[in-house]
């Protein structure tokens, strides 16, 4: 079971990563440090909760490992909701969001940023699939089939 | 003889049942395995896909848009779109027979075969896609363009050497290289984009029969339309890539596929399987096989239209959003690419992502062609040599001895060798983009001819219940037409191709 939980790793990893990247993209931008961390850790610690839920399904057999169309929408839904709880976090404490002020609305900045999700679930895919074939993961992958099988087999 | 693995037993009553395609050996009559249970694992098609969203997309299309508007990318939806039928006629051939499209050519008439032989030796053996990375890489790094270029063309045949098995790695850097670039692209235009460009780019796709003004008279249409054909050849998978994808399903065991080994890197070779003299068929009037088929057909579609058509489309979306505000912002980019300045684009496609989020951002623009190129030319390489391999070992018999492994690696380090030195030849004055150029004429005319040869092959080499419908037949025929069409107007139109 502890192995199982390790496997969580990867969808929380590629999520807090993307949050970092806009906060890289947000310092060179010569914004404050405060709207820096609050950028990236607002958008990067929603992806990584999504990318553990996402890790959780996969456990729990919702999910399977490696579809495309389920994590595509995956992103297409959980994407904008991060994107919004950072926006509105920015706005909140410094009055200013990235680009939620530009759009005509939360429903069009929604529509517009769940097309993003969906390019972010299919990449998040990707690498996830890697992470997870490429390493010592995959060895955890077998050793936890093989421990979930011995019971069975013993019947 | 055939050495094929097998019983004994089942082997003698299989024999006596055989394909008659073509010229060549008659198909030996298999098992169809079963399709992967579910549509959503990913095929070959993602790899088609990660190899197809390349320059075309983030490139050539963004310096299309800044010159004629995002109307002008109707064209470009066309382009992917008859992509996508070719992509499923090409799986129906590879899966159906495990053989790679070329032998299919060999089948109607080996002359065919050998004409893409030497085509690809034409197109591909230029480092043009690494060359321009590696251009993007000087302008981030102030390094001179060739050092980084010949570095990565020596990692390339490192990296494949040391494989186990090519096309796992294969796959597994370009998807992880396509996924960092769709998440980087996607988070980047998340923060710089709203819904009104996305709608402006996807009227544009719809715009049908929309052609700018000057490009098919008056003075700079010599230049301009040659322009418009060359990046028709771009949109999605460019010249040979999408019979390479037969390769790729071979390799991943699709369909037929399955009875076929795989090519094992330097390091493995030892472990080399034997290889059969031709590909295998199923028993088309076996319901059983037939329902496996129906199977496999949809995973390929699943492949082809959601995974290929979808990322190709989403990507393009993005660039052609800062394609557009790259116009906005520094309307002088538009000159400077008529001036025919090359370079410009790049240039402009930085600037408007340095406006959009800081000094950064444009350099993001040329990390994203700097990863694209080498990953275009990795993918490349291990193509074109799979291809060369394929048909020098099939039809080349004295190179058999040599195994199909050896024979991969040796027009591998022929090609990273001769990039290597083409690099020093052509140096910077001609420009990468001039590489590029010549490439992009010559793939429009393989395009064409491929759509040709797959009518061919589908059409009068398969049992009938698996061949294509006469819609996708029509579709085919378009395509030829479309792409030999275009080039063949600019040419007598103008000229000159390029």
């Amino acid at each position: 079971m502890r192995i199982l939980r390790w496997l969580k790793i990867p969808g929380m990893v590629i999520g807090f990563t993307a949050g970092l990247m806009v906060g890289a993209l947000a310092a060179v931008a010569n914004a404050s440090t405060g709207y820096i961390i609050v950028a990236a850790l607002g958008l990067g610690i929603p992806l990584a909760i999504f990318g553990m839920i996402y890790d959780a399904l996969l456990d729990a057999g919702k999910l399977n490992f490696g579809y495309a169309a389920p994590t595509a929408l995956y992103g297409t839904l959980t994407f904008p909701i991060a994107r919004l709880a950072q926006e509105v976090l920015l706005t909140q404490i410094f009055g200013q969001g990235i680009t939620l002020q530009q759009e005509s609305g939360v429903l069009s900045f929604l529509a517009y940023q769940a097309i993003m999700g969906f390019g972010y679930g299919i990449g998040f895919l990707m690498i996830h699939g890697q992470i997870i074939e490429l390493s010592a993961w995959r060895a955890y992958r077998k050793q936890a089939k093989e421990q979930a099988n011995q019971p069975s087999t013993a019947e | 003889m055939d050495t094929n693995r097998g019983g004994a037993a089942t082997e003698e009553v299989q024999e006596e049942k055989l394909w008659h395609a073509g010229r060549e050996e008659p198909m030996p009559i298999r098992e169809l395995p079963e399709a992967p249970a579910s549509l959503h694992i990913l095929g070959p098609g993602m790899l088609l896909a990660a190899l197809g969203v390349g320059l075309g997309e983030t490139y050539l299309w963004p310096r299309l848009v800044i010159l004629f508007g995002p109307d002008i990318r109707w064209l470009f939806f066309i382009g992917v779109t008859l992509q996508a039928v070719v992509m499923l006629e090409m799986a129906r051939w590879a899966t159906s027979t495990g053989e790679s499209i070329f032998f299919g050519a060999s089948r109607l008439w080996r002359p065919i075969m050998w004409l893409f032989f030497a085509i690809a030796i034409l197109v591909y053996i230029w480092p043009g896609h690494v060359a321009l990375g590696a251009q993007a890489f000087e302008s981030l790094t102030g390094i001179t363009w060739y050092i980084p270029a010949v570095i990565g063309l020596i990692l390339i045949g490192v990296i494949i050497s040391m494989a186990k098995i090519v096309y796992n790695v294969v796959e597994m850097i370009l998807s992880t290289l396509i996924g960092v670039l769709v998440i980087g692209s996607a988070i980047v235009a998340a923060l710089v984009g709203n819904l009104a460009f996305v709608w402006t780019t996807i009227t544009g796709l719809f715009a049908f029969g929309y052609v700018p003004e000057g490009v098919l008279t008056g003075p700079r249409a010599a230049t301009l339309f040659p322009l418009i054909v060359g990046a028709l050849a771009f949109a999605g998978p460019s010249g040979m890539q999408q019979m390479w994808y037969t390769l790729w399903l071979r390799d991943k065991g699709a369909g037929m596929g399955t009875y076929i080994p795989k090519i094992r890197g330097l390091t493995h070779l030892e472990e080399e399987e034997s290889i059969p003299a031709r590909g295998f068929m199923f028993d088309t009037e076996d319901p059983q096989n037939m329902r496996r088929w129906k199977g496999w057909r949809r995973w390929v579609h699943f492949d082809a239209w959601v995974l290929f058509w979808g990322i190709t489309m989403l990507t393009t979306i993005i660039y052609t959003v800062l394609a557009q505000s790259a116009v906005q912002i520094d309307p002088g980019v538009k000159d400077a690419i008529l001036a025919d300045d090359e370079g410009a684009t790049l240039n402009g496609m930085s600037g408007a992502f340095a406006s959009a989020g800081g000094a950064f951002m444009g350099g993001v623009f040329f990390v994203f062609i700097a990863v694209i190129g080498w990953k275009m030319t990795f993918g490349i390489f291990d193509a074109f040599s799979r291809g060369q391999a394929d048909m020098t070992y099939y039809f080349i018999r004295p190179t058999q001895r040599f195994g199909f492994s050896k024979l991969y690696f040796v027009f591998l380090w022929f090609v990273i060798l001769f990039g290597i030195a083409m690099l020093f030849v052509t140096g910077e004055e001609d420009g990468p983009a001039a590489i590029l150029d010549i490439l992009s004429v010559l793939s429009t005319f393989a395009m064409g001819a491929y759509c040709l040869l797959l009518l061919g092959t589908n059409n009068l080499l398969l049992p009938k219940k698996i061949r294509p419908n006469i819609i996708t037949n029509i579709l085919l025929l378009f395509a030829a037409f479309f792409y030999l069409g275009a080039l063949a107007y600019s040419y007598f139109a103008f000229g000159a191709i390029i």
